[in-house]
């Protein structure tokens, strides 16, 4: 696939079918080089990095269940779904909303946000006392 | 006298043995401890609930958590809406009452009495991300629009609390070595702990490489007060400018703190011990209270409302059953505080303990996470620092603690009209992340 050519929301559809084959390597190279990756807590800033970050996902069985929407403002592209994974269900979530926000240039991922939909009190908050 | 104004600032997770002004060693809190030296200080404030949810009901209702009912964070139960709750007393007594805080998003009765909620973290998936920048961006302004009518302002900060991410100006901070070290496997006995799992896949991550070694994350932790501690600078120089300074009652305090990694317990604030409670409470109000006062008397955090209401001259309900420390604090009575405090936990295990001056018994219902024995006993004349459990070599103490622990709960059940010990009608809260 030549990534070039994708606009901003078939890049994430794309990107999104790599993620549900669980092909890390087809996920990395939606990246930048010097990419950031937010999710939760933490920040992943670079090609090994996020490559490391996909391969943990992949062996906590993240799963997109479904798409409820996706949203383009210019080079920003907003994913609301549903998703779970095997460390989700050890806090009694059997899915949560989630967002993820893709900021792209020329043709890859420069910034990208993961974690609970915004506004959505989250029963992860709960944990946390 | 034209009423004064109130701030109430609440650390989540802030030890008060981590601060300089009780003693610790490192420079965490250089504004905090000038605080303590303008007006006075606690040196014994406990918790009757933790963590979050029983202890901040207990701050806002003036009841210990036999009488409201909030024993566990993220419970079932609710507080009853005749509770008075200490928001409401103040919005009646005409009072302007804003809130910068996220705890309405789990427990509605938090937001009661609150002309102006203001939640930062609406903006963010998780609400504890929140930093003491982002809360003061949006007080500050509700400070300087809010000056000419007596303000209530309650400020609920999050940084020390998981996860442990000051800003990276602050990561020098506090640590000599090396975090990153592969050989170092002290943190390996909270990888299996969900929470501990959560922090190696992200905050525990850096561009360095994983952070292996337990200093260094206790370390954060002081780098998130001294972080704080900032925070808190420039929110009470905004005071000061306004010219609230000598108008403004000031209290400062906690809700609970955190064990580092003391019993087991690895950056969380569960067990009954001396790393959870007591917490630092400090008053500051120019003119009415003594500077740089110390109390060592026992209170306890069902004491703070009704310790604010006659300060300001607002008749506490009778339901707040708390004692007020103010004559105490203002030198008109010398005598004041417990003679015993009666603490609860019901989150992750479900356990009360009875603290008087020179022991600390506590009792299990259910050890959920951790488990644990069925009673502990500590002598804190020889071992302030809970270490050495006395409770099969000094079976005789235990027992007639254990006796007095249970004729306290039985005779405060029988005066609430209830039979159950709600630690067993309640069940732990969080028992799932126990499978």
């Amino acid at each position: 696939m030549n990534l070039e050519t994708q606009n901003p929301q078939a890049l994430v559809e794309a990107y999104r079918e790599a993620f549900d084959r669980k092909d890390v390597d087809a996920c990395v190279r939606f990246f930048a080089d010097d990419a950031v990756l937010k999710f939760l807590f933490g920040t992943f800033q670079g090609r090994k990095h996020i490559e490391d970050w996909h391969r943990d996902r992949f062996a906590a069985e993240v799963q997109i269940l479904r798409v409820d929407d996706l949203t383009v403002e210019g080079n920003r592209v907003v994913l609301n779904a549903i998703v779970t994974s095997r460390k989700l269900k050890r806090f009694r979530m059997d899915e949560v909303k989630g967002t993820g926000i893709f900021e792209i240039h020329d043709g890859r991922f420069r910034e990208v946000q993961l974690g609970p939909r915004r506004g959505v009190a989250s029963h992860l908050d709960w944990h946390f006392r | 006298m034209d009423k004064p104004n109130v701030v109430l600032i609440a650390a989540d997770t802030l030890r008060a043995d981590h601060l300089g002004c009780y003693g610790y060693v490192h420079p965490t809190s250089p504004r905090i401890d000038a605080l303590a030296s303008e007006g006075v200080l606690s040196e014994r404030l406990f918790c009757p609930g933790i963590p979050t949810h029983p202890s901040f009901t207990t701050l806002y209702a003036g009841q210990h958590p036999l009488r409201h009912g909030i024993v566990s964070h993220g419970g079932k139960a609710q507080l009853a809406r005749q509770t008075p709750v200490l928001p409401e007393l103040l919005l009646q007594a005409g009072y302007t009452t804003c809130a910068v805080d996220n705890l309405w998003r789990a427990k509605s009765w938090f937001g009661r009495g609150y002309e102006f909620y203001i939640d930062p973290s609406v903006r963010r998936g998780l609400l504890l991300s929140v930093s003491c920048e982002e809360m003061n961006d949006r007080a500050i302004p509700w400070l300087r629009q809010n000056r000419e009518r007596p303000f209530f302002l309650f400020l609920h900060y999050w940084d020390p609390h998981y996860p442990l991410t000051p800003p990276a100006r602050y990561h020098h901070l506090f640590y000599d070595g090396d975090p990153f070290d592969p050989k170092n496997r002290s943190l390996e006995p909270w990888w299996e702990d969900p929470l501990g799992s959560l922090a190696k896949d992200t905050w525990l991550r850096r561009p360095e490489g994983l952070i292996t070694d337990v200093n260094y994350v206790s370390a954060l932790y002081d780098q998130e007060i001294r972080y704080l501690d900032d925070g808190i600078s420039d929110l009470l120089s905004v005071l000061d400018e306004l010219g609230f300074a000598e108008s403004t009652l000031v209290v400062f305090l906690a809700d609970h703190g955190t064990s580092l990694t003391k019993h087991g317990i690895f950056f969380e604030h569960h067990g009954l011990y001396a790393e959870t409670s007591p917490v630092p409470l400090l008053l500051r109000w120019p003119g009415r209270l003594p500077r740089g006062a110390r109390y060592p008397q026992m209170l306890q955090m069902s004491d703070v409302a009704p310790t604010i209401l006659e300060a300001i001259g607002v008749a506490r309900p009778e339901d707040m059953e708390g004692t007020s420390a103010w004559p105490l604090f203002t030198s008109e009575a010398r005598d004041g505080g417990h003679r015993q405090v009666v603490s609860a936990e019901c989150t992750w295990q479900a356990k009360w303990s009875l603290r008087t001056e020179a022991h600390k018994l506590i009792l299990s219902r259910d050890g959920g996470v951790h488990g644990g024995p069925r009673r502990e006993l500590y002598d804190l004349r020889v071992d302030p620092a809970e270490e050495r459990d006395l409770a099969e070599a000094e079976a005789g103490a235990a027992d007639a603690m254990e006796a007095e622990l249970e004729d306290w709960l039985a005779r405060r059940l029988r005066d609430l009209g209830r039979s159950q010990d709600p630690l067993i009608e309640q069940g732990i809260s969080l028992r799932h992340l126990t499978t």
